[in-house]
């Protein structure tokens, strides 16, 4: 019983709450039900949201250009941090880069490359990479950096060549650290997928949540933000599940 | 057994030597496994200088002679940042020394190879693969193949005293287990020569006691040289056939002193042993002479 109500149960109470709230908020007066109608409204959509074309295909569009940003800095970014870490040069040559991008709200990067690359999946998929290769470099840069001595002179003391010391010591050693950056990444890479298609507006999620609130749909807006969430919520977990399974020494 | 070639040319190794040999004359070899035939390992004149965070140059070593021989247990205690760890690091090939040489069978350290292996205070094993699997990895990198690597892992596990822990992950262990099991692997990668880097250091006094009698027992049935690092004179006496005194300011030897208690070593009696405590008063005096604590 007390398994149930701590793994389970209690981790709910938050969100039922939040729920509750947002059930009786327009209720009350105090915000308009039209803006924000009332939570079991939203559900009462979901059916229709859910098997219309045009969300399916805005949602895999929006997956797809996630998931290849996030891939895609992940195996750039990943060694590239790893790198900084192991070498003063790098770190050098890099450092400043980087960390003028840091800075730089990734969304705005949409326009300069939507001139470059055109609309679609570089562009935007161009402001997921971006936004988290920081996390990411970030993280694999303190996960080398932090690679015991002991474990390279270990490793070197039982016939591991030089060379192969980045693979079989320098990246397991950084993991626990690059498999938290990645999860903020994947956070950050759907705040960006989102932010880039408000602001291009010709496909996807975002795009189909701004043309829903240009036409006043405002149930549908709350609804397939509830989706988004939902997802996000869902993509979490699962990264966390299989991180742990996959790496069980790790987390 | 004579004194150790090279010990003669610092004079405060000599009066050391004397002062040993008056308190306990040294004897033949009293490890009764060992062949002491050929030096397996050489020190000459060792110094390491290294640059300090403003820049100026901070001697850890000042010309330091060692010996050890094949089969032997040889033990390094001095004061915090004596240096000793460093030489230690020197003769495993992780450290490059300023000047002289390391030998080891005749031929000098260039650099870390499997035929010296080393156990670490703490940071031993790696804590992304299981006890098997950090037992099997030397094997496996000197390209055994999976089943005669982890054949061979079971092997040392076993005679380290940890049989059925195979798929376990070092932060499931204890203390005492992580480092037996470090012990484990670095005899599992065949190294002639085990380094060990306080060991013991980061062990409750209970766990120590007990991996120090399990040392002495893998020391023996092993057959192989090794060489500890210390800050427990007692530990060094239990385990050692020769103990080295450093002194620091630079690092230096300033004694190498033969145990010459029999073995196999009871703890019990050993303590009351007149040999344990005249060396323990010996050590303690020599380290009381250089000014610093242990």
């Amino acid at each position: 019983m007390s398994r149930v109500w701590r793994e389970y149960v209690r981790p709910l109470i938050g969100i039922l709450v939040l729920l509750g709230l947002w059930e009786l908020l327009p209720e009350t007066g105090l915000v308009d039900r039209e803006l924000m109608p009332p939570f079991s409204q939203v559900m009462g959509d979901l059916p229709k949201l859910l098997t219309s074309t045009g969300f399916g295909a805005a949602m895999l569009s929006t997956a797809t250009t996630w998931w290849v940003g996030v891939v895609s800095a992940l195996l750039i970014g990943a060694p590239l941090g790893m790198l900084m870490g192991r070498s003063e040069l790098v770190f050098r040559a890099l450092n400043r880069p980087i960390g003028l991008l840091y800075s730089i709200p990734k969304v705005g990067l949409v326009v300069p490359l939507v001139l470059i690359f055109g609309v679609g999946l570089l562009s935007v998929g161009g402001v997921v990479f971006l936004g988290c290769l920081i996390p990411i470099v970030t993280s694999a840069y303190q996960g080398s950096k932090m690679t015991a001595v002991e474990h390279l002179w270990a490793a070197r003391s039982v016939g591991v060549p030089t060379w192969m010391t980045g693979v079989r010591v320098v990246l397991p050693s950084a993991l626990p650290h690059l498999i938290s950056g990645t999860r903020l990444a994947v956070a950050v890479g759907l705040l960006d997928v989102l932010g880039a298609q408000f602001v291009v507006r010709q496909s996807g999620v975002g795009a189909y949540l701004y043309d829903s609130f240009d036409v006043g749909q405002f149930v549908r807006v709350w609804s397939t933000a509830t989706v988004v969430a939902v997802l996000g919520l869902i993509a979490d977990l699962l990264y966390v599940r299989v991180s742990k399974r996959v790496f069980p020494w790790a987390i | 057994m004579d004194p150790v070639p090279g010990a003669s040319e610092s004079p405060l190794m000599a009066k050391a030597n004397q002062l040993g040999s008056a308190s306990a004359p040294r004897t033949e070899s009293t490890g009764g496994v060992n062949d002491k035939q050929a030096a397996k390992i050489i020190c000459r004149n060792v110094t390491k200088t290294y640059r300090g965070r403003r820049g100026e140059l901070i001697q850890a070593l000042g010309g330091v002679n060692l010996e050890v021989w094949t089969g032997e247990f040889v033990s390094i205690v001095g004061p915090s940042g004596c240096g000793k760890s460093t030489l230690l690091y020197i003769i495993g090939g992780f450290l490059p020394s300023s000047s002289g040489t390391v030998l080891m069978d005749g031929r000098e350290v260039r650099g870390p190879d499997r035929s010296r292996g080393i156990v670490f205070q703490e940071h031993s094993l790696f804590p992304w693969k299981t006890v098997l699997e950090n037992v099997a990895y030397g094997p496996r990198a000197q390209g055994l193949g999976r089943r005669e690597s982890r054949e061979r892992a079971r092997h040392y596990l076993a005679l380290v005293g940890l049989p059925g822990i195979e798929n376990r992950y070092p932060r499931e262990l204890s203390g005492g287990m992580r480092q037996r099991v470090a012990i484990a692997r670095t005899l599992a990668a065949d190294a002639e020569v085990v380094l060990l880097d306080e060991p013991l250091g980061a062990l409750d006094a209970l766990s120590r006691v007990q991996l120090q009698e399990e040392l002495a027992r893998i020391w023996q049935e092993s057959k192989k040289t090794m060489v500890m690092v210390t800050h427990s004179i007692e530990e060094a006496i239990f385990l050692s056939d020769r103990i080295y005194v450093m002194s620091g300011n630079p690092g230096t030897m300033i004694a190498d002193l033969d145990v010459g208690i029999p073995r196999p070593r009871l703890r019990q009696s050993l303590l009351q042993q007149g040999r344990y405590t005249s060396l323990e008063e010996h050590i303690w005096s020599l380290l009381k002479g250089t000014g610093l604590s242990v």
